[in-house]
């Protein structure tokens, strides 16, 4: 199975020097629709999806490999390798921003520069650190995915990951960019939501740029502002716009904060 | 324009601001952000804050439980802002009295001219009964899957047990074949074929039992029967493995017994052989006892100790539990974690369920185990 096929990569752009962006938990490659197009003139755009989500081959997907974010990161780094890439700018969206954390510090010769937006290392709420969330609530977010899931049971959703080359098959249904195999989206749930990666942080020694909504439920401002105080030398942008993706709801000054970083 | 046709117009439109403030589902708009600007009297009503409440800055995600909240940022929202709508994503409202109602929610986004998104419309079903029968749905499709698993799981056990039992078969087959043997040595593969054939046809039996258990038809079928041919029949099989492996097998039967009695001896020859089967396994020396006990005598029926004892290796209290737990577990789970073996027990216990006992096990590790039941039954041309 090749990796490209395997993690459904697209590759856009006049320029040469190798931007890839990562989508977190819930959609696909499609989150980056708004901000990717701008930079094509100047960089070679790599857009993926995460085994498990969007268009990606199911049948590569493995409960073990993907139990934790480390699974994620080797397929970032097996990408870049396949795609021969190097200096890469890797832009990764709330999961993701670690995940682009854990293969820096993994294959560091690889990336010239990391863009975090919406990053947590740790999104459960520990002693002094506030993540936001309790092991309960993601508990009840495991459950409460059933009812969100029962409707796109695995008998639908591998008609249109099957015929990724036939997309007009999947056009029809909307939802569509979230759909994948309900046990898998439970567990990148859990892998997301139960992932603790603050004591990786210290090991990042890329540049960073750490994108902070200024009201996001699931990234709080403390934890940007914390992600900011751990990476020495990062720069840290907050802003005006609420929720966790600014990618889609303010895709203007997300492209603008990202250029800031790329020019300093 | 005659004038019947403007008052049907009036009513038309009075109609439609009736209709968006009292329909059976609830609308509102919102600005993308989930602002509210807009809501009917029945989400108003659902969700038990006023309507200047909801109006004054409240966002639609602060009305969710924390899972909900996070569906909505990494699910509700991407879509909206990708496809423009939603079809049917469920969420739990935390009502303004803390209780919960569950909703389906489908949206549609609005744009100006320009195509910026301006306000999101949504409509909101109750979703309280369909959430119900979703979850039930829900919990029988697991334990479908897993009495699938389980099946799976006990089928590729049994057919461990069958091949060790073939292996047997096919080696005794090929010295028999063979030739040049001594006659002890020819009678001691001919039993040995006899003894693995016997086994086989007792996981046979356990097999048919475990399909008619399961299509409900497991039931006594009570014969007069003879007690001695009872118990020649059921030790039979045994005698070539027994003697095989040089064991004592003893076969007691108490006197004052009465010769015929009423009962499924082909049932209880089934369970008597799961026991000895077992028994004759783990002791790999001294002696397996077969033994029956009168313990009470009425005028129509006599009730019964039927008890296998083995010198054997025994077991650890600590597994003690376990084989305990095995007779009461559903009768795949043991086929699928303990073989042939498990499901002999298992299907001894749903056996003897029917004649209203249960199997009683003591052990003692490197001494041996007793296995033993007590039974009621009716005595002949009572």
């Amino acid at each position: 199975m090749s990796v490209i096929r395997r993690n459904n990569v697209t590759i856009t752009g006049a320029g040469s020097k190798p931007m890839v962006f990562a989508h977190g938990f819930g959609c696909d490659q499609n989150m980056w629709r708004l901000v990717a197009p701008a930079f094509e003139s100047d960089y070679r755009i790599v857009l993926f999806d995460h085994v498990g989500s969007g268009q990606s081959d199911l049948t590569a997907y493995s409960p073990t490999k993907y139990a934790s974010l480390n699974g994620y990161a080797e397929d970032v780094i097996e990408i870049c390798r396949e795609l021969d890439l190097t200096g890469i700018v890797f832009v990764g969206h709330s999961v993701s921003a670690m995940v682009g954390a854990l293969a820096a510090i993994e294959a560091p010769g690889l990336f010239d520069r990391l863009v975090m937006v919406g990053p947590s290392p740790c999104y459960i709420n520990d002693g002094e650190y506030q993540g936001g969330f309790s092991r309960a609530d993601i508990e009840q977010l495991l459950d409460f995915m059933d009812s969100n899931y029962l409707g796109w049971a695995s008998a639908l959703a591998p008609q249109i990951m099957g015929n990724p080359d036939r997309p007009e098959l999947g056009a029809e249904l909307t939802n569509s960019f979230c759909r994948t195999d309900p046990e898998i989206a439970k567990q990148f749930a859990r892998v997301t939501f139960l992932s603790d990666s603050r004591r990786d942080l210290e090991r990042l020694s890329t540049k960073s740029l750490i994108i902070q909504c200024s009201a996001d439920a699931i990234a709080p401002v403390s934890v940007g502002e914390y992600v900011h105080r751990q990476l020495p030398g990062s720069t840290l942008a907050v802003l005006n716009a609420t929720g966790h993706c600014p990618n889609l709801s303010a895709p203007q000054d997300t492209v603008e904060a990202i250029r800031r970083f790329l020019q300093e | 324009m005659d004038r019947s046709s403007e008052i049907d117009r009036s009513i038309l439109e009075e109609s439609a601001e009736d209709l968006y403030e009292n329909a059976p589902c609830g609308y509102f708009s919102m600005l993308p952000d989930g602002r509210f600007v807009k809501v009917n009297r029945t989400f108003v009503d659902w969700v038990g804050f006023t309507r200047e409440s909801l109006l004054a800055g409240r966002r639609f995600q602060d009305l969710l439980t924390i899972p909900g909240k996070i569906y909505h940022d990494t699910h509700f929202g991407p879509l909206i802002q990708m496809q423009g709508r939603v079809d049917e994503i469920a969420f739990d409202i935390v009502r303004g009295d803390g209780s919960i109602l569950p909703v389906l929610v489908n949206a549609v986004e609005a744009k100006d001219a320009a195509g910026r998104p301006l306000l999101t419309r949504t409509t909101v079903f109750n979703a309280t009964d369909r959430r119900s029968y979703e979850r039930e749905l829900l919990a029988a499709r697991r334990k479908a899957e897993d009495a699938a698993r389980e099946k799976a799981d006990m089928l590729n056990m049994i057919s461990h047990d069958i091949r060790n039992v073939l292996s047997g078969i096919l080696s005794a087959a090929k010295r028999l074949e063979g030739g040049q043997l001594t006659p002890d040595r020819q009678k001691q593969y001919l039993g040995l074929l006899r003894a693995s054939a016997e086994g086989m046809m007792l996981l046979a039996n356990n097999l048919l039992t475990v399909a008619s258990m399961e299509a409900g038809k497991l039931t006594l079928q009570e014969t007069p029967f003879d007690v001695d041919e009872f118990i020649s029949v059921t030790a039979a099989p045994f005698i070539p493995v027994v003697e095989a492996k040089g064991l004592d097998f003893r076969r007691m039967r108490d006197e004052r017994i009465p010769a015929r009695l009423v009962g499924d001896h082909v049932k209880l020859g089934q369970v008597l052989g799961n026991l000895l089967s077992n028994a004759i396994k783990f002791t790999p020396r001294g002696l397996v006892e077969l033994a029956i006990e009168l313990t009470e005598q009425k005028s129509t029926s006599v009730r019964l100790r039927l008890a296998v004892t083995d010198t054997g290796i025994g077991i650890e209290d600590s597994h003690l539990s376990s084989v305990t737990d095995a007779f009461s577990e559903a009768s795949t789970k043991v086929g699928s974690r303990y073989g042939g073996t498990g499901l002999g027990l298992s299907l001894s216990r749903r056996i003897l369920e029917l004649y209203g006992t249960e199997l009683q096990v003591e052990s003692k590790p490197g001494h041996g185990s007793r296995f033993w039941f007590e039974i009621a039954l009716g005595l002949e041309g009572t």
